[in-house]
């Protein structure tokens, strides 16, 4: 029963890595370099918060928040037959159980406030979405509850339903992929994968590193092994490794309630739990160790310089001059690339340059496709009938728009980052930081255009499209809807029928008159949502530039420290009289084999 | 009725004579003969929504296969017949008799080979009284992986061409999805020009597992059920949303004595015994019992009732609510949603087949006139638009879309008095006013007079939009028919 064995070990792992990296502290210390200490500093602390967050996703009612509460062993996401979750619900780990909500900050800011609440209250946003009594929207609920699979830096986050995967919704979800260390993929033993989960298991599964595909409910359907079965093979033919866990939440529940290990293996959940833990959380903790190492490494290798500088000179004082050159051509070359003129700031440069036009180059024309089609739209109707579906689908279909736009951006950062560092050729790990534009989002106004009064009879074939955008499919089926409904023989009669009469041509003047007010209304939503997307993503990027080069420009100072120190070491070490010479050779022996034996377990922990 | 059928046979004559001598002579016939026949209703909806399933609830036999994974390949048509008879309709070529064999119920048809892709369709003959006015047609469901599949159910619910062979449609729907109403609008689009929710019933399929196979699970399913009935967009596209557990549907209406008997072994036997059974189903079949049941046995059972159906059996029983197999099975059939069923699909289609396949037939010939180059059919249109606008039946039935699509200014209860005496809750007299089943002639007749009275002050009040007076004159005149009929009754 003991399920949480592993938790333990990785976080003894992640104790050995901290160790590691405060025996190098201590070492930088007693060499006085100060720069290198607060490096380590800020090692330390995200060594301590690896926050490692898994995304439970899936379609309708496929039992995700029942999922999740038999994950952590507490009831915290509500769960009913009808009511779905409305919010996304973020569990992680604290020693006293506390919850908090996110919502929008008060009119004309943008800044989101957070609130404390109680623990028993969460259900109650995590289903309505609104703070009671107001319509002020939640952004998340967060829930933090003392549980020892979360306590090794375990986010799981309850995402609402995802209603038919090719929403705008769905896309929104797929731009949060890539920023998450896991999925896991609900879809519930009564049926097996459908067409839209299948496609969005496919995306998934290129934008996150770690996939799994959970199926609930087995406790229920007696056939569940056929219908695993016929989703293993769906996903080997679509080419996805994806594995899949059968389990029956309720049963976890109810075995742990009864401490029953048989009851328990039943539930399929030691099998997932083992999952997450040998594979996802050790993933996400290596890859945490391994910046960390790669910090220790540095530092441990400029240590190592200085103090065999001096050593050497001190044993050998007739290689001083070879050493001393040598030292000064390190210095020069960590000067070089303080300049801005060097390569790397080149790449940089040239890089975000590129970026933010190509960024602003493709929301361009994501807005200038999404005008086209609206468009064609509004020409072949009367914006006055579909206006009330048309424009939150407008809305909803820029979301989408902007979600993809920021995975783009993310993405070429990650690659110019790397770029910059192959060019800085030191050993350090590419980390960007995007921010997506929810503030600017949530601040924007609805998009409501005035259109003038149309008569009343009126038939509105948008039904369906909010959230099931797809696409110029999409489009095209409308159209060809539309042209039908207009132009049939029977809606004449109906026309007759109700015995509407009005001068043809007037009509026609103010259709197109309506046309142009939704046409205008539209263009000038679009262009103020996008304006302010555009100022946010180059003030992202601007950040992201700002941060590689000042992180560069720090390391390349280390660098010319160390240098210095080096040339100084061979000064000292001249100075040194003969008698405090053998005293000294030895005592940075101790130091040299310190720093080696500290390189070689920065290898080890690893392996 | 007699206004609708002459005017439909002065149209059909007019479009034979437009399109005599041309290949759509025949598509005319077949729409004409297509009156007599019983009323065309498909069964669609997403994969594994369980069409097939509720097929063999409404005819009370285990004919269409069932399975776990995908099953249903080809469009198959169910109509009653003198004898036994499978038929084969291929996209080209003759139709070709087949053989079949019955699998524990079930019909195992032998294709001899055909790809299932070259197959329109399968025709079922059978002799069945549930058949009787009613062809069941089972479609592949939509959103298959198998992407032909979903093709074949869009390609005969609303063909590019030609128009659709079906007069109604139950759709199943597991859970709203974006998809299923886009498809239902494909389909309405198709049929009418426009969304009409008159021919079609919404189906919360499956509806014991919406609660997980908890025993209050149906309750649950009612209400959402009602919520969907009461969301806008579902209204404009169907007429009412009710719950249906299929499968207990189905084994309800099918119950053996000696599934019996081992329910009612079960229900005595000690619960300490029968519990842990009912944890999961795989401690259902394969627990270790005293209880003298074999696992096959067990798995049988749960393969006919489902966990749901396994659970509500066992309770029904074991409070002794339920003491013979009858008693059980008409429970059940209750429980499950069937009963219901079975009522709105005579108040909301069979009752009106006569319109409904009168709609189904002019579409028919409009489009076949108008699919044939060089037919002027200037006069076809006239009368087409006069029948549509005149005929009193299809004013009912416009009426009726444009309320519920929120086009006639109305107050919610006068939206909604208008909506049941337009047929709503059913197309009988007793339905449209409101009254109770047993309700007296007499009464039925003040309760007309009533809602006469009613409507046509509203037509007379010169403030109302025009729209709203139109509707009421429509249902003044409703109101009259109705106590024609009702006086005709009496004499």
């Amino acid at each position: 029963m003991d399920v949480d064995v592993n938790t333990e070990q990785q976080t003894s792992r992640r104790n050995r890595a901290t160790e590691i990296v405060e025996a190098v502290k201590g070492a930088a210390t007693r060499l006085e370099r100060a720069d290198l200490v607060t490096r380590l500093r800020t090692t330390t602390a995200r060594l301590a918060e690896p926050e490692v967050t898994v995304l439970v996703i899936g379609e309708f009612k496929q039992g995700k928040s029942s999922l999740v509460n038999a994950l952590v062993k507490a009831p915290v996401c509500p769960v009913d037959d009808d009511v779905a979750t409305a919010v996304a619900t973020v569990i992680g780990y604290a020693e006293h159980s506390e919850a908090s909500i996110t919502c929008a900050g008060p009119e004309g800011s943008d800044e989101d406030v957070r609130h404390e609440i109680k623990l028993n209250d969460a259900a109650a946003f995590v289903v309505s979405g609104h703070i009671a009594g107001t319509n002020q929207k939640v952004h998340t609920v967060e829930v933090r509850i003392p549980r020892r699979i979360l306590r090794a830096g375990l986010r799981v986050v309850d995402t609402p339903g995802v209603g038919g995967l090719e929403s705008a919704h769905g896309k929104a979800t797929m731009g949060a992929l890539a920023m998450t260390d896991a999925v896991v993929f609900v879809t519930d033993s009564s049926q097996e994968l459908t067409a839209s989960e299948l496609e969005f298991l496919v995306i998934a599964y290129e934008r996150c590193p770690n996939v799994i595909c959970a199926m609930s409910k087995i406790d229920v359907y007696p056939r569940w092994r056929k219908i695993l079965e016929l989703n293993e093979q769906h996903l080997a033919n679509a080419g996805l490794e994806i594995d899949i866990f059968a389990v029956a939440s309720p049963l976890r529940t109810k075995a742990l309630d009864l401490n029953d290990p048989e009851m328990h293996d039943e539930s399929g959940f030691p099998a997932l739990v083992e999952r997450v833990e040998q594979k996802i959380l050790a993933e996400a903790e290596t890859i945490h160790v391994t910046a960390a190492m790669t910090d220790v490494r540095a530092v441990a290798g400029q240590l190592l310089d200085t103090e065999t500088t001096m050593r050497d000179v001190l044993a050998d004082p007739a290689s001083r001059e070879e050493l001393e050159t040598k030292a000064r051509e390190a210095k020069e070359r960590a000067e070089n690339m303080k300049a801005a003129a060097s390569r790397w700031q080149v790449v940089l440069n040239d890089g975000i340059s590129d970026l933010t036009s190509n960024t602003d180059h493709d929301l361009k024309t994501r807005t200038r496709t999404l005008v086209a089609e609206i468009d064609v739209l509004i020409d072949e109707n009367d914006p006055a009938k579909i206006g009330d579906e048309l424009f939150p689908m407008v809305e909803e279909r820029l979301m989408a728009d902007i979600a993809e736009n920021y995975h783009l951006l993310r993405r070429d950062a990650l690659e110019l980052s790397e770029r910059v560092l192959d060019v800085f050729e030191l050993d350090a790990i590419a980390d960007v930081k995007v921010a997506t534009p929810d503030e600017v989002l949530a601040g924007r106004k609805t998009l409501d255009v005035e259109v003038a009064e149309a008569p009343s009879y009126a038939q509105s074939m948008l039904t369906g499209m909010r959230g099931s955008y797809g696409g110029m499919l999409m489009f095209g089926m409308l159209g060809s809807l539309v042209g039908l409904a207009t132009f049939g023989p029977i809606s004449l009669a109906v026309g007759g029928l109700l015995g509407r009469k009005a001068a043809k041509e007037e009509r026609e003047r103010q259709l197109t008159m309506r046309r142009q007010q939704a046409k205008m209304g539209i263009k000038k939503y679009l262009d103020e949502v996008v304006f302010g997307v555009t100022k946010h993503s180059r003030d992202t990027l601007r950040q992201v530039q700002r941060d590689l080069r000042d992180t560069n420009l720090e390391r390349a100072r280390e660098l010319a420290t160390t240098a210095t120190e080096s040339l100084k070491a061979t000064q000292v070490a001249l100075k040194t009289g003969q008698a405090k010479r053998k005293e000294k050779i030895k005592k940075l022996d101790a130091s040299i084999d310190q720093l080696e034996r500290i390189l070689k377990a920065s290898v080890e922990v690893l392996s | 009725m007699t206004v609708l059928s002459d005017e439909l046979s002065m149209l059909a004559g007019l479009a034979s004579r437009l399109v005599a001598g041309t290949g759509a002579q025949q598509q005319i016939d077949e729409a004409k003969r297509r009156l007599d026949q019983p009323l065309r209703v498909a069964i669609a909806g997403k994969v594994k929504a369980g069409k097939s399933t509720l097929l063999n609830a409404l005819v009370s036999e285990r004919l269409a296969p069932t399975d776990a994974g995908e099953c249903t390949t080809v469009v198959t048509w169910y109509r009653d017949g003198s004898t036994y008879r499978v038929t084969m309709h291929p996209h080209a070529g003759d139709p070709a008799q087949l053989p079949f064999t019955r699998e524990e119920g079930s019909l195992n048809i032998d294709l001899r080979g055909t790809p299932t892709d070259q197959i329109e369709r399968l025709e079922i003959e059978w002799p069945s009284t549930a058949l009787s006015d009613v062809t069941l047609i089972d479609t592949p469901g939509i959103d298959s992986i198998s992407t032909h599949l979903s093709d074949r159910t869009r390609d005969f619910l609303t063909p590019d061409d030609g128009a659709s062979t079906t007069d109604a449609v139950l759709y199943l729907m597991r859970h709203l999805h974006a998809s299923d109403v886009r498809f239902l609008e494909a389909f309405h689009d198709q049929e009418t020009s426009r969304p009409s929710a008159i021919n079609s019933i919404g189906i919360l399929s499956r509806a014991d597992e919406i609660g997980v196979g908890r025993l209050d699970a149906l309750a649950s399913a009612r209400r959402i059920s009602k919520r969907y009935g009461a969301d806008p967009k579902i209204k404009r596209l169907c007429q009412t949303v009710i719950p249906v557990a299929g499968l207990l549907a189905e084994t309800a209406g099918t119950l053996r004595q000696d599934e019996f008997r081992v329910l009612l072994m079960l229900a005595e036997a000690d619960r300490s015994a029968v519990d842990p059974l009912m944890l999961t189903v795989d401690r259902f079949v394969n627990a270790e019992t005293d209880l003298p049941i074999t696992p096959i046995e067990r798995s049988e059972l749960l393969d006919r009732f489902g966990i749901f159906g396994v659970r509500l059996a066992f309770v029904l029983l074991r409070q002794g609510r339920a003491t013979t197999s009858t008693e059980l099975s008409n429970m059940l059939v209750d429980r499950s949603g069937l009963g219901e069923l079975r009522r709105i699909l005579h108040s909301h289609l069979t009752a009106r087949s006569d319109v409904l396949r009168a709609r189904s037939a002019l579409l028919t010939f409009d489009r076949v006139v108008s699919s044939v180059p060089g037919v002027n059919s200037r006069e076809f249109d006239v009368e087409l638009e006069r029948i549509m606008s005149s005929v009193h039946e299809f004013a009912e039935v416009q009426l009726l879309n444009a309320i519920r699509s929120g086009f006639v200014n109305m107050s919610e209860p006068d939206a909604e008095r208008a909506e049941r005496l337009l047929g709503t809750h059913g197309g009988l007299a007793h339905q449209r006013l409101g009254a109770d089943q047993n309700t007296e002639a007499g009464e039925l007749s003040r309760l007309a007079i009533g809602q006469h009275t009613y409507w046509q002050r509203l037509g007379e009040n010169p403030l109302m939009p025009r729209e709203t007076i139109e509707a009421a004159r429509i249902l003044t005149r409703t109101c009259e028919g109705l106590l024609a009929a009702g006086r005709a009754a009496q004499v």
